[in-house]
C-alpha cells in the first residue's frame, strides 16, 4: 500500500497567491478502511548549526527558535474506505500571504534553511501503520515590478589599489603598485547575469589571476547582537594570466539556480549576496611555500567586496 | 576611459522555471503527457510560419548545413595536424595535468591537497613529476574521447561532463607551445563531439517524450517555436551548467561548443552570445590560447550563420555591451563577419605585443624562438581571414582592407603610462592572409593601396617578401588596370632591391619576371634581368636561389616560343652562367626541351653554340650511375637539336659542326646516328645544288662526308643500325657517282653481318627479321649498282648469297625465302634491263648499260638465276616448320610465276609447288585461292 503525492505543475515552483493543486494517489492491493485523509501544508525557517562555528552559533542556536512561515491543515477526505486498486484523490490549497510578513522564498543555506512541505497522511486507527508521504515545494517571491530603466542607471564604480587593500599585502605589491578599475551592476534579477567590465590600468607584477566571487552573507540577529556569516558560493574566472593593460574585460557571472534567492531582511534575520573581485598576483616566492603557507598567498592577493541585490524580476 | 551607460538588455535566454537538473533529466518530475500534447498542438499551428522562417534562414538549424561547414574544418584540420606534426621527440613536462591538477595560479587549500593526496596517492606518485611525451599525451587524450562517449551512453552525462571540463583545462597549459595546435586540435574534437551529443540529445528530447514516444519529428529546418518546452528546459539547463564553470577558458570552449544549441531557445542568432565571448576572450592573456580559442569561435560560429551574408533582418544593435572599445563596423558588414573583425581586432592587440617582445622571457622559457612561436598562430589567422572574406562583397572587402590595413583608429583604447604600442603598421602575417583571400579582382583593382599596406608591413610575423610574392601572383591572375602596371612595378622594386637576402630577392623577382611578361615591355625585363645579375654576383647562390632563377628560366622560355628570342635576350646568358649542379642541367634540359617542343630550325650561330654547349654539359654530366630514362632523354634532346641545326647553304661548316658533335657527344649511340643521317642528308643537299651532277668541288664534300660516316657508324655499338646506316651512306654515294665507296660500304656492311652473332640484344626473332628486311633493302639497291669491272656483274650478289650459305642461322626459315624471292625478283629485274629508278646523278650508270649486249654477262646473270632458284627449292625443303610450309609454297611458286616466263621444268615445279601448297592448307585460303587464281591467269595449268 503507499500513498503518492503529484503535484500539477511539474517545476513545483509556486508564487503567492498561486493554488497548489494536484492528486494523491492512493494504491493498495487490497481494500483498506481509514479515518480520513489530512494534508498539511508548512514553512519553516531554521536556523542550522555550524560545524565550523561552533562557539557563536552553538549559543544562537538556543536561543534562535525555528520561526514557522505558514501553517494549513485539509481535511480532504472524510473516514471511509478505498478499494482495491489506485484512488486519486484531487486537491486544492491555495498559497495566500500571511497578514503579517510574507511568504519568504524557499532557500537552502549552510546555516539558513527556508523550507516547505507537503504532507499527505492516511490516518488510521492507533494500533496501524500510519502512511506518510512528504513532498517539498519551491516558493518564489512574485517578481518585483521595477521599471528598467532604474536598474539600467546604476552600476556602481570599483577600484582596487595598493592602498584599498585593508589586509596586509606583498611589500614588492605595495611597492610596485596596481590599479585595477571597472563598474559592476550591483542589483541583478536573479534570472540574468551579473555584468560590468573592468581593466587593468597597470600593475607592477604580473597578474595571475581574476575572479568573480560569490558570497553568500547569512546573518541572525541574537539578543543585542547580530552573527554574521558569510560563505563563498560561487567562482567565476574573467581573466586567465597577464592581460593586456588598458583593454576591457567584461564581467559576466551566471548566477547558479539554487543557490541564490532575493535579498531579503527580516526582522530576526537576513540574507544578502556579495560579489568580490579578487586579483591574484603571480607569485613571488616559490611555489612551496606558496602551497603551504595561506599567509603568503593572501599577500598575493587583493579583492574589492560589492555588496549585490539580487531580485525577482 | 570614457564610461558610457552599461544596459542590461540581456536577452532572456533562460525562461523562468524551477531547476531541473539537465543531466538527470529523466528523474525529473516531468510530466510528459500534458507537456507533450500541448508542444503536439503547438507544432502543428507553428508549421505554417516556421516554413517561410525557414526560407528567410537559409536552414540555420539544420543538421546538414552544420555538417558542411564541419567537413570545411576536417580538411583544414589534417593540415594544421601536419604542419605542426609532433615527432615525439619532444616531451611534455604536464605532470598533473592530464587529469587531476588544478589550473596554475589559483590556491589549492591545504586541506585539499592533503585530501587528494590521501585519496589517491597512486595517482600522485604516477603522475606528479613524470615526463610524458607527446605520443602518449595523445594516446590519452583518444582515451578520455572514449571515456566521454562511454560515460554519456550510460547516462552518466555529469561525469561525462566532468571529463569533458578536464579536457577543455588541458588547453590551459600552454607549457610546450610547438604541441598546442595539435592540442587543439585533438581537444577541439572531444568538444565538437559534445556539442553535438547534446544537440542530439536536446533534439530527441523535443521529439520524443520521457517514455521514448515519439511526439512529432522536428522539421529538417526548424526554429525555437517548434521545440517542446521540456527540451527547452534541458537545454537552458546545459547553458547554466557550464555557465558555472569556474576557469575562464573551459567556460568558453564548452560554451563554443554547445552555442548552436541557442537555436532551440531563440529563432535569431546568438549575436549577443557570440559577441560576448568575443569580449570574454579578451581576458585570456596567453597569445597562444587566446588564439586558438579566437579560431574555435570562428569555426564554430560559421554554423550559426546563414552561409550568404545578405541576412539583415536581425537587429544591428547588440545593446549590451556598448560600453566596450570595438571596431565601428558599418552596418553593411553582415553579422558573421563583425564578430569575426573585432575579435582579430582584439586579438592583435595582443598579438603586437608578442611581436614587441613582451613575451620573450616566457617564450624562451618553453625552448623555441619568437619567430617560431609566430608561425604557431599563423593557422589562426588563416582560418579567420578565410571565414571573414568568404563571399565578402566590394564594400566590405573594402572596410576590411582598410580595417587591418591601417589600424590607428581601431585599435582598443590604451591608458597613459604602460608603454603604448607605436607601430600600428599592419602585422605582415595578417596581410599575407587577407591577400590570400581577397579575390585577385579586387586585388588588381586596388593595387595601389594593397601595395601600400605590405609595403608597410614589415615585422617578423611573416617576412615581407612572402606578401609581395603573394601580391604578384594575384596580379598575374588578373591584371591590375592599364595606367598603373608600371607604378606598380616601380613601387615593389623599390622595396625588393633593397633586401639583402638573395633567396627572399629572388623569390619575388620570380613571381614579377610573369608579371613583366604579361603587362611590361621587354625594357622593363631587361632592367629586372640586370638588376637580378647584381644582387646574384653580390653573394653566392643557394640552391634555393638557383631553383627560383630555374623557374625565372623556365617562364622565359615558355613565353617566348622561339629559343632564339631568348638567348638573344640582354643578360639571359649571363643569368644562365651562374647555374651549377643539379639546377644547372634541370635548366639546361628544360632549354634543349623547349627547342624539341618548338621545332624549328636552328640557324643562329649564338644560340647554335650556346646549346651546343649545353647538350655538352648534359652529356658529359652522364656516367654509370645515371639513370637509364635520363640517358635516353638526354640522348634524345640532343640529337634532336643536332637535327634541327641548319645553316643553310654552308655545307662545309655543317660538316664541321657535325664534327664537333661527335667528337662533343662521343657516349651516345643515338647522336651518332643522327649524325650520319645528318651527314648523308648534307651530301645529298650537296648534289641538288649541285643540280644533278657533280662538279669537282662537290665530289670532294661528298667524299668528306662519305669519308665521315665511314669512320662514324663503325663506333655504332649495335649492329642492325649499322649496316642500315652503311646501306644509306653507301646509297648517298651512289647516287654522287663515288662507285667504289658505294661498293666498300656495302662490303663493309655485310662483313659486319658474316661477324655479327645472332641476337645483338635483340630477341632473335627481331633480329632475324631487321636483318631480313635489310638484306631485301640491300638487294633492291643492288638493281641500280653496276658490277665491279673484274670481280664481275653479280659480284654482291654472290657475296650475299654466300652470306646466307656460310651463316644459315642469321635468316632462317620463311624470312630466308623472302630474301631469295627478293634476290628472285630482282634478278628477273636486271633482265628486263628496264631501270626503274631514276637517279639524280646522270653521271652513274647501272648494269645493263655497262654490260649492253654482252653475252658473257647473259650467261652470268641466267647461272646465278638457277644457283637462286636451286637454293629456293633446297630452301623449301628443309624446313620443317608444317604450319609455315605451305605460306612458303605459295610464297615460291608467287615469286617463280611472277618473276619467270614460265616453260618446261619451271612448270612442273610451279604446278607441284602449288598442288603440295594446297595439300597442306584448307580450300577456302584466300592466299591460296589467289595464287591459283593468278597461276591460271599466267596460263600455267
Amino acid at each position: 500500500m503507499s500513498v503518492k503525492i503529484k503535484l500539477h505543475r511539474m517545476d513545483r515552483v509556486y508564487r503567492p497567491p498561486d493554488v497548489i493543486d494536484g492528486v494523491i494517489i492512493i494504491d493498495t492491493p487490497s481494500s483498506v478502511s481509514h479515518q480520513g485523509v489530512r494534508l498539511t501544508a508548512v514553512g519553516t525557517i531554521v536556523f542550522q548549526l555550524s560545524a565550523r562555528q561552533v562557539g557563536v552559533f552553538e549559543a544562537l542556536y538556543k536561543s534562535v527558535k525555528p520561526i514557522e512561515l505558514m501553517h494549513k491543515v485539509v481535511d480532504i477526505q472524510a473516514p471511509g474506505k478505498f478499494p482495491r486498486g489506485k484512488t486519486e484523490i484531487p486537491f486544492a490549497i491555495s498559497l495566500d500571504t500571511p497578514k503579517e510578513g510574507k511568504l519568504f522564498e524557499s532557500f537552502h543555506g549552510a546555516y539558513v534553511n527556508i523550507q516547505y512541505l507537503l504532507t499527505a497522511e492516511l490516518i488510521r486507527g492507533y494500533l496501524q501503520k500510519q502512511m506518510l508521504e512528504i513532498v517539498e515545494f519551491m516558493v518564489e517571491e512574485r517578481k518585483e515590478q521595477m521599471p528598467r530603466r532604474l536598474l539600467e542607471s546604476t552600476p556602481v564604480n570599483f577600484y582596487i589599489t595598493q592602498d584599498t587593500q585593508k589586509h596586509v599585502i606583498a611589500p614588492a605589491l605595495r611597492s610596485g603598485g596596481f590599479k585595477i578599475t571597472g563598474r559592476v551592476v550591483t542589483q541583478c534579477p536573479l534570472s540574468e547575469y551579473v555584468m560590468g567590465e573592468l581593466t587593468v590600468e597597470h600593475s607592477a607584477i604580473p597578474i595571475s589571476s581574476i575572479d568573480l566571487q560569490l558570497l553568500r552573507v547569512e546573518s541572525i540577529v541574537a539578543g543585542d547582537r547580530m552573527a554574521t556569516e558569510a560563505s563563498e558560493i560561487q567562482r567565476t574566472q574573467v581573466v586567465d594570466g597577464d592581460v593586456c593593460r588598458g583593454l576591457v574585460v567584461p564581467i559576466y557571472m551566471v548566477l547558479p539556480r539554487l543557490l541564490t534567492c532575493p535579498t531579503l531582511a527580516a526582522g530576526a534575520f537576513s540574507l544578502e549576496f556579495e560579489l568580490s573581485i579578487v586579483v591574484t598576483f603571480e607569485a613571488l616566492s616559490s611555489r612551496h611555500t606558496l602551497l603551504y603557507d595561506p599567509d603568503s598567498t593572501k599577500m598575493t592577493t587583493a579583492h574589492e567586496t560589492l555588496p549585490l541585490r539580487l531580485f525577482r524580476l | 576611459m570614457e564610461y558610457e551607460k552599461l544596459p542590461m538588455e540581456v536577452p532572456n535566454e533562460v525562461p523562468e522555471t524551477g531547476f531541473v537538473d539537465p543531466l538527470g533529466a529523466n528523474s525529473a518530475g516531468v510530466l510528459g503527457g500534458r507537456g507533450g500534447g500541448g508542444g503536439g498542438g503547438g507544432l502543428i499551428s507553428n508549421l505554417g510560419p516556421s516554413r517561410t522562417v525557414q526560407r528567410l534562414r537559409k536552414g540555420l538549424a539544420s543538421d546538414s548545413y552544420a555538417q558542411a561547414v564541419a567537413a570545411e574544418w576536417d580538411s583544414y584540420k589534417s593540415s594544421v595536424m601536419q604542419r605542426f606534426a609532433s615527432t615525439g621527440t619532444i616531451t611534455v613536462t604536464t605532470g598533473l595535468d592530464i587529469l587531476s591538477k588544478e589550473p596554475r595560479g589559483h590556491k589549492k587549500s591545504v586541506t585539499a591537497v592533503h585530501l587528494e593526496q590521501l585519496e589517491d596517492t597512486e595517482k600522485e606518485a604516477r603522475e606528479g613529476s613524470k615526463i610524458i611525451s607527446q605520443q602518449e599525451y595523445i594516446t590519452r587524450l583518444r582515451e578520455l574521447n572514449d571515456e566521454i562517449a562511454h560515460a554519456w551512453l550510460n547516462n552518466e552525462r555529469v561525469s561525462a561532463l566532468r571529463l569533458t571540463i578536464k579536457v577543455a583545462k588541458l588547453l590551459m597549459d600552454t607549457s610546450v607551445p610547438q604541441f598546442y595546435p595539435t592540442l587543439f586540435v585533438l581537444v577541439t574534437d572531444v568538444m565538437d563531439t559534445v556539442g553535438n551529443l547534446v544537440w542530439d540529445r536536446i533534439k530527441r528530447k523535443s521529439e520524443v517524450d520521457d517514455c521514448d514516444n515519439l511526439v512529432a519529428l522536428l522539421p529538417a529546418e526548424f526554429t525555437a517555436d517548434d521545440v517542446r518546452p521540456e527540451a527547452k528546459e534541458t537545454c537552458s539547463n546545459w547553458f547554466y551548467k557550464i555557465g558555472c564553470i569556474r576557469e575562464l577558458l573551459p567556460r568558453i570552449y564548452l560554451e563554443i561548443a554547445i552555442l548552436r544549441c541557442i537555436y532551440f531557445l531563440e529563432k535569431d542568432p546568438p549575436v549577443a552570445s557570440i559577441r560576448r565571448l568575443n569580449l570574454m576572450l579578451r581576458g585570456i592573456a596567453d597569445p597562444l590560447a587566446s588564439a586558438y580559442a579566437h579560431l574555435y569561435l570562428a569555426r564554430r560560429g560559421q554554423v550559426l550563420f546563414p552561409s550568404d551574408s545578405g541576412d539583415s533582418d536581425a537587429p544591428n544593435s547588440y545593446g549590451t555591451f556598448a560600453g566596450f572599445s570595438q571596431m565601428p563596423v558599418p552596418s553593411a558588414i553582415s553579422q558573421n563577419r563583425d564578430y569575426l573583425i573585432n575579435g582579430l581586432n582584439d586579438y592583435l592587440f595582443l598579438f603586437r605585443r608578442v611581436l614587441q617582445g613582451e613575451f620573450d622571457k616566457k617564450i624562451s622559457a618553453s625552448g623555441i624562438d619568437r619567430r617560431l612561436y609566430v608561425t604557431l598562430v599563423e593557422p589562426v589567422f588563416e582560418w579567420i581571414m578565410k571565414c571573414i572574406l568568404k563571399g565578402a562583397n566590394q564594400e566590405e572587402m573594402a572596410f576590411i582592407v582598410h580595417a587591418f590595413g591601417e589600424p590607428e583608429p581601431l585599435t582598443p583604447r590604451r591608458r597613459s603610462g604602460n608603454g603604448g604600442q607605436d607601430n600600428q603598421e599592419p602585422v605582415s602575417v595578417l596581410v599575407h592572409y587577407m591577400l590570400k583571400q581577397l579575390p585577385s579582382a579586387y586585388i588588381a583593382s586596388e593595387a595601389l593601396n594593397i601595395l601600400k599596406l605590405v609595403k608597410s608591413s614589415k615585422d617578423i610575423s611573416l617576412s615581407q617578401h612572402l606578401n609581395y610574392k603573394l601580391l604578384g601572383e594575384k596580379l598575374c591572375e588578373c591584371s591590375p588596370p592599364r595606367e598603373n602596371q608600371l607604378t606598380i612595378l616601380n613601387e615593389v622594386w623599390k622595396v625588393v632591391m633593397t633586401y639583402a637576402s638573395l633567396p627572399e630577392y629572388i623569390t619575388v623577382a620570380d613571381v614579377f619576371v610573369d608579371y613583366i611578361l604579361q603587362y611590361c615591355t621587354e625594357v622593363e625585363l631587361a632592367v629586372l634581368l640586370k638588376d637580378i645579375l647584381k644582387h646574384l654576383r653580390k653573394s653566392d647562390a643557394s640552391d634555393v636561389v638557383l631553383m627560383s632563377l630555374e623557374s625565372i628560366i623556365f617562364k622565359l622560355v615558355t613565353h617566348y616560343t622561339d629559343i632564339t628570342k631568348v638567348l638573344n635576350l640582354v643578360h639571359v646568358v649571363d643569368v644562365l652562367d651562374v647555374f651549377y649542379g643539379e639546377v644547372r642541367l634541370s635548366v639546361f634540359k628544360r632549354i634543349l626541351a623547349s627547342v624539341t617542343r618548338g621545332n624549328q630550325k636552328i640557324s643562329d650561330p649564338v644560340t647554335r653554340h650556346i646549346i651546343f654547349e649545353q647538350g655538352r654539359v648534359l652529356h658529359d654530366s652522364l656516367d654509370s650511375l645515371s639513370s637509364e630514362d635520363d640517358r635516353r632523354q638526354i640522348t634524345r634532346l640532343v640529337a634532336r637539336f643536332v637535327q634541327l641545326v641548319d645553316l643553310g647553304s654552308d655545307l662545309e661548316q655543317h660538316l664541321a659542326f657535325l664534327v664537333d658533335c661527335r667528337a662533343a657527344f662521343g657516349n651516345m649511340d643515338l647522336l651518332r646516328e643522327t649524325v650520319v643521317h645528318v651527314s648523308n642528308r648534307l651530301s645529298i643537299s650537296a648534289l641538288q645544288m649541285a643540280g644533278g651532277s657533280t662538279d669537282k668541288e662537290t665530289v670532294e664534300f661528298v667524299k668528306a662526308c662519305v669519308t665521315f660516316n665511314g669512320i662514324t657508324i663503325p663506333s655504332i655499338t649495335s649492329i642492325i643500325p649499322r649496316i642500315h646506316l652503311f646501306l644509306e651512306t653507301a646509297e648517298s654515294a651512289f647516287m654522287n657517282g663515288l662507285l667504289s665507296h658505294t661498293e666498300d660500304l656495302i662490303k663493309t656492311a655485310l662483313k659486319c653481318l658474316q661477324d655479327a652473332s645472332v641476337g645483338d640484344g635483340l630477341k632473335p626473332k627481331e633480329f632475324e627479321e631487321s636483318v631480313c628486311s635489310f638484306l631485301l633493302k640491300l638487294i633492291s639497291f643492288l638493281t641500280l649498282v653496276p658490277g665491279h669491272g673484274e670481280l664481275g656483274p653479280f659480284y654482291i650478289l654472290r657475296g650475299i648469297l654466300t652470306l646466307l650459305d656460310t651463316r644459315t642461322r642469321l635468316v632462317t626459315g620463311r624470312g630466308r625465302l623472302r630474301v631469295l624471292c627478293g634476290v628472285v625478283c630482282m634478278l628477273a629485274a636486271v633482265r628486263e634491263g628496264k631501270s626503274f629508278h631514276i637517279t639524280l646523278n646522270e653521271q652513274v650508270d647501272n648494269n645493263d648499260v655497262l654490260y649492253f649486249e654482252d653475252s658473257s654477262y647473259e650467261e652470268e646473270l641466267a647461272e646465278i638465276t638457277a644457283i637462286v632458284v636451286d637454293m629456293l627449292v633446297t630452301c623449301l625443303d628443309q624446313d620443317y616448320d608444317k604450319a609455315q610450309t605451305g605460306y612458303q609454297y605459295l610464297d615460291a611458286c608467287n615469286a617463280l610465276v611472277t618473276a619467270f616466263r614460265v616453260d618446261g621444268d619451271l612448270q612442273i615445279l610451279c604446278t607441284g609447288l602449288l598442288q603440295k601448297a594446297s595439300a597442306l592448307m584448307i580450300d577456302t585460303d584466300a592466299y591460296l585461292q589467289a595464287t591459283a587464281w593468278y597461276v591460271q591467269r599466267r596460263g600455267i595449268t
